[in-house]
């Protein structure tokens, strides 16, 4: 049968070579050799009569079917075309939290102060109640604690004196949330107290500065984020009078600029932006910069400000904040793969790379398709180069799975030298 | 089917797997003898969804079921792949290739101040010197200056409240301005002055431009006086913050 499929469809003759190798040397061990695994394998290649066709997810299975055995990967692994098979890891996440502590974070938090009445007077009307700067503070400390160990992280807040002041060395530096960056992190936190204004722009733009000359300097990989926080927009009185001249204009810069440069591929950071209450000026920029930094949701209109993290709504600001930053972390997890050094057996074929995924448990090797035909983040399930295919990237339903399994023994193999797998 | 001749794969400190050449060599023999296998149980279809990319054949061998060490994870087949004495290099970090190092993030960072720029009650004194020497000795005039200092730092611009000039037959109930905590630059304005000196007559306005010393919480500057004749009386005024 598989030689027959081979025969009418020459172009499938690659996989043919795979599935008559399979054929040639399964079941030696005894075991039953049932229809599916010719006759069924025949009708994959066929690519109408196999179970699943086009777009089953190679790893879970399809339909509720139990996981597949995939002796693909194994026609990958074992094939005399695989020249290197390297080990590899997700790359860690690396986030800059950039956070205002301008002096309305030391106001009580609606209902108590409203936002006008805050930016007038930014004394705490209650003291026996928690300031937005308290509750910001203590909801992140507990937020970070979810974070996966090899996540990097760093903090930032603007303003670093108690006016305009912004730097682009973090306060606390980028570095994998162990427990030693914990307590610096918390150490720093519980040092500071809300003043001055709020360079929100010359913050943003720092944070990019830092995190790109990091990567540049292969002292970070991964995916790199910058996590906004602030209850309002830039102070006019912040304005770097080499680039721009008030709030408008610095805000523009940032919008039209510097945000888009950060998400562009050469840099790739992508900026959340959470607004605290106090911020419901500043809804249309927030999430302007939220929808250029590329983490607004598709549905999203930058003129009716829902494109951020809207605290100002919540009736319970610190249970909506700890809600956020737990999605957060949850979407700045990595899916991505280092692209391995093919050593001395010649220079890297893209076109002949193939992805292998073993699950927790002693699960059987599966091999993960290429799959392009819809942009990762938008439907694809397997994996992709990213742009000018600097790394690898698992994508949908894959990613979940490897992330949901992380830290539990599962195992990512990079093949190269067989022509790569594709999902059609 | 264990391997008969000791450890048939291995892996590198990189996590690069590859069979020494006695192993490569037993598994084609044994792989044409039909002695090993890679199926133990039921399979699935292939490739369901999964085809080659390219055209030509990849070349591939039955699936082969190595024994390479601890159970779990380690049980697991392995590839024939080539192995080199320079897998064995660590590469050290490497920045992503991807990387655009052109792309630049321009903003004028600022040295962080230890002090604040702080609102309260100010106070002090100013002195200076007539210009003109219409008795042949210098004349020179003194007294008090004081202000409010209010705004939010939000603002980061403080506004000069309750401000007065007092001194021996010289006074301003009056005192407009601003503090640029920004700058640190302080400047004020008093229109309203009233003089009694007969050598320094009349309805006078005064300017005060210090800087403000964000650690000792005070204003140092240059004082000036100006009447209606145009005389000048121009001098020094410091205050600072009430306890």
């Amino acid at each position: 049968m598989t030689g027959a499929v081979c025969k009418r469809r020459p172009w499938l003759l690659g996989s043919c070579w795979a599935l008559l190798a399979t054929a040639l040397g399964a079941c030696a061990d005894g075991a039953p050799r049932t229809p599916e695994s010719g006759a069924g394998a025949a009708g994959g290649v066929d690519g109408h009569a196999g179970r699943g066709g086009a777009g089953v997810d190679p790893i879970a299975g399809s339909e509720g079917a139990p996981p597949a055995r995939a002796p693909n990967a194994n026609a990958i692994l074992m094939g005399r075309c695989a020249k290197v098979t390297v080990q590899s890891q997700l790359l860690p996440s690396n986030l800059l939290i950039v956070l205002d502590r301008s002096a309305s974070m030391a106001c009580n938090p609606p209902p108590i102060t409203d936002s006008p009445t805050c930016e007038r007077d930014t004394e705490r009307v209650v003291a026996d109640l928690p300031n937005k700067w308290e509750i910001t503070r203590d909801t992140l400390l507990q937020a970070l604690g979810a974070l996966p160990e090899d996540t990097v992280v760093g903090l930032s807040y603007f303003s670093n004196d108690d006016s305009c002041g912004v730097r682009s060395l973090p306060s606390v530096p980028l570095a994998p949330f162990d427990a030693r960056q914990s307590s610096a992190l918390r150490a720093s936190l519980l040092n500071v107290t809300p003043n001055g204004a709020t360079p929100l722009v010359g913050a943003t733009v720092l944070a990019y500065r830092h995190l790109h000359d990091k990567a540049l300097a292969g002292k970070i990989h991964g995916s790199k984020y910058v996590v906004l926080i602030t209850d309002g927009e830039q102070s006019d009185i912040c304005s770097d009078p080499g680039r721009c001249r008030d709030a408008v204009e610095c805000t523009r810069l940032l919008l039209e600029d510097d945000v888009p440069k950060a998400a562009s591929d050469g840099v790739g950071i992508k900026t959340f932006v959470i607004g605290v209450p106090g911020s419901e000026g500043a809804r249309p920029v927030l999430s302007a910069i939220a929808q250029v930094g590329g983490t607004a949701p598709d549905s999203c209109e930058v003129s009716k400000g829902n494109c951020h993290f809207d605290m100002t709504g919540r009736e319970r600001f610190g249970d909506g904040l700890r809600d956020t930053l737990k999605e957060i972390a949850g979407r700045a997890l990595s899916c991505e793969l280092p692209l391995p050094d093919p050593g001395s057996s010649g220079p890297l074929e893209l076109e002949r790379l193939n992805v292998i995924y073993s699950p927790p448990d002693g699960g059987e090797p599966t091999l993960v398709p290429q799959d392009s035909r819809k942009p990762c983040d938008r439907g694809a399930d397997g994996w992709q180069y990213a742009p000018r295919a600097a790394k690898i990237r698992l994508c949908g339903a894959t990613c979940d799975r490897v992330l949901g399994e992380r830290g539990r023994g599962g195992r990512l193999d990079v093949v190269l030298g067989c022509p790569v797998q594709i999902v059609q | 089917m264990p391997f008969p001749f000791g450890r048939a794969c291995t892996e590198n400190a990189r996590g690069v797997r590859y069979v020494t050449p006695v192993a490569k060599a037993v598994f084609a023999v044994a792989l044409a003898a039909g002695v090993l296998s890679g199926c133990a149980g039921t399979e699935r279809p292939l490739f369901e969804a999964v085809v080659a990319a390219t055209d030509p054949p990849p070349e591939v061998t039955p699936p082969v079921q190595v024994d390479a060490g601890p159970p779990g994870m380690e049980m697991r087949t392995l590839p024939l792949p080539v192995a080199t004495p320079q897998d064995d290099e660590d590469a050290g970090p490497r920045p992503d290739p991807g990387l655009d190092p052109t792309a630049e993030f321009p903003w004028t960072e600022s040295l962080p101040r230890a002090g604040t720029c702080r609102s309260g009650r100010y106070a002090g004194a100013f002195e200076c010197v007539l210009e003109g020497e219409l008795t042949g000795l210098p004349l020179s005039a003194a007294g008090e200056v004081a202000f409010t200092l209010t705004g939010s730092a939000e603002q980061q611009i403080l506004t000069v409240e309750e401000g007065s000039l007092v001194g021996p037959l010289i006074s301003a109930s009056t005192i407009t301005g601003k503090l640029d905590c920004t700058t640190d630059t302080f400047e004020g304005l008093s229109e309203d002055g009233v003089a009694g000196n007969p050598f320094f007559p009349g309805p006078f306005a005064s300017f005060l431009g210090g800087e403000f010393d964000d650690q000792a919480l005070s204003i140092t500057g240059n004082f000036a006086m100006v009447n209606e004749q145009g005389q000048t009386c121009t001098g020094m005024f410091s205050v600072s913050i009430a306890p």
